[in-house]
Parts: structure tokens; C-alpha cells; sequence
């Protein structure tokens, strides 16, 4: 595992989990697309990105944060995977505000931009992380020669 | 939660949206029945929509309902508008009363086609999220490259 976790690094698993959150966000957007004529159905959204960023390291260096000194203390560096459980909850309602009757407001075009939106930034992840493989088996490759 | 289930999101509102488009052809092209089953001439159609659980297996409808309820749509009935029919004087019609007034059914032209345009464009929404969806099981499947 120690290996493993050595040679796939902390993003790949992070891209993982930010593959699968874009995937549900994709299917909140889809489900609010077939409701679109839906009488009193509540607009979702899930809101992941904010809390995926703040279990991300601060690159300034200003977050303070637990630090092991010592091989037994207990784990501290699940702060991606308790990120990702709790992002994975965070749905939003009524995304678009209410109108005066109290119903949510579905926006059609602010949707599409958001599922193509979604949609591009899913396909980039697909390709970071084709990426990271590409260059861990190139390593594997060259290295032999 | 997979690619399947955003799949048949979009698929039950493509479903429910062609329903809409049966029930507006029907309007329309009962726009001048005089005589239906019932007596009297034909009444305007009204698709109902509502939220739908996600077809499939007992698991896989616990993990939508978990997954804070992700839900499709389906067309739950059909009514009919109650509204009041046009009277138009025609004495040579068959129907006349002995005024020589003529029901003719409550069903108008222009809110018609003002729905058909509406339900093309949810139906084109949903298109546009199956095949979000479909690029995106695409892309992934890249990685196995």
C-alpha cells in the first residue's frame, strides 16, 4: 500500500473523487433538466468545489493544521476522503432563487451552461488523470532501458 | 450512483416530454370535433407532470433516494380543461343548435403551438444532457487506453 501510495501521490486520488462528485453534479443537472415542467419540484445543485478546496493544502503555507511527529500517532491526512464525504451531501435547493408563489425558478439556459460546463471540466479531469498515468508509465518504461 | 442513472433521468423526461407532444397533436387535430363519445365536442387534453422515482432494482433506487433524491418525471395523468367551448354561428352545421349556434371544442391554436415549441425544447434539453452523459462514459473509458 505504502508503495502504491508512493507512486500514485495524493492527486490521483483526489482526481478520483473529483471524477465521481462531477459525475453526481451531472446527474442532479440532468434530473432538474426532466423536471423542467415539473409543478412545484425543487431545484438541485451539488456544491462540491469550496469544500474539496479548503482539505487541499493552503499554498501560502497559512492553514494550520495537525502534525504527526511520530509514526503512531493517529492518522491525520484524511482530510480528502472527509472532504469528499461531505461534499458528496452538499445539496443545495433553489439554486435560482423563488418566485412570489414560492416555487423554485428553473433557469433553462443557466442549466445548459451549467451542464456543459460540468461536462468540460469533466473531461479535463479524465484528462489529468490520463495524464499522471501517462507519466508514471513512461517512468516505468524508460527506466528499464 | 453511475452513468446509468443520470441516463434514465434524461431518458423518462424524454418520455414524458413526447407524451406532451402526443397529447398537443391530439389538440390539434381535434381541433374541430364536434362529436366525441361523451355527447358533447372534444375537450383540450392537459399532460400532468411529477417527480418520478428511477426505475431499476431495490439497491439502485435506495442509493437515488439517498443521494438526496434524485428523481426522473413521468406524465402522472391526463385531464381534461374544463373550460368553457367556442360558440360559433354556423346554421348549416349539423350540430346547430336551433339557434344555429355550433360548440366547438376549447382547444386553442395559438396556446397549442406555444406548448409544442416549449416541449421541443425541454425534449432538446434533455437530449443535450444524455449526451453530456454519453461523452462523459465515453471519456472515461479513455483511460483504459
Amino acid at each position: 500500500m505504502d508503495v502504491l501510495g508512493k507512486l500514485f501521490g495524493r492527486s490521483v486520488d483526489l482526481i478520483g473523487k473529483t471524477l465521481d462528485l462531477r459525475l453526481k453534479k451531472h446527474s442532479h443537472i440532468a434530473s432538474n433538466l426532466a423536471n423542467i415542467d415539473t409543478p412545484n419540484y425543487d431545484v438541485k445543485d451539488l456544491q462540491f468545489q469550496k469544500i474539496l478546496q479548503k482539505s487541499l493544502p493552503d499554498p501560502s503555507g497559512n492553514q494550520l493544521r495537525m502534525v504527526s511527529t511520530n509514526v503512531r500517532h493517529m492518522p491525520v491526512k484524511k482530510d480528502v476522503e472527509r472532504a469528499y464525504q461531505r461534499a458528496q451531501k452538499n445539496v443545495v435547493y433553489g439554486v435560482y432563487g423563488r418566485d412570489e408563489t414560492g416555487r423554485d425558478i428553473m433557469d433553462i439556459d443557466r442549466e445548459i451552461t451549467k451542464l456543459v460546463k460540468n461536462h468540460l471540466l469533466y473531461n479535463t479531469t479524465v484528462q489529468m488523470l490520463a495524464k499522471k498515468f501517462e507519466v508514471i508509465k513512461y517512468a516505468i518504461t524508460e527506466g528499464g532501458r | 450512483m453511475d452513468f446509468f442513472t443520470s441516463m434514465s433521468i434524461s431518458a423518462s423526461g424524454l418520455s414524458a416530454q413526447r407524451t406532451r407532444m402526443n397529447i398537443i397533436s391530439m389538440n390539434l387535430s381535434n381541433m374541430h370535433t364536434t362529436r366525441t363519445s361523451s355527447g358533447e365536442p372534444y375537450r383540450r387534453k392537459i399532460p400532468i407532470f411529477s417527480t418520478a422515482p428511477l426505475k431499476g432494482s431495490f439497491g439502485n433506487r435506495l442509493e437515488a433516494s439517498l443521494a438526496r433524491k434524485l428523481s426522473g418525471v413521468r406524465v402522472t395523468k391526463i385531464v381534461e380543461d374544463g373550460s368553457d367551448f367556442r360558440v360559433i354561428y354556423d346554421p348549416s352545421h349539423p350540430d346547430a343548435d336551433k339557434f344555429g349556434y355550433v360548440k366547438m371544442p376549447n382547444v386553442n391554436l395559438m396556446r397549442e403551438m406555444v406548448n409544442m415549441l416549449t416541449a421541443k425544447r425541454s425534449y432538446e434539453a434533455n437530449i443535450t444532457a444524455l449526451n453530456a452523459t454519453k461523452n462523459m462514459a465515453l471519456k472515461s473509458l479513455e483511460l483504459l487506453k
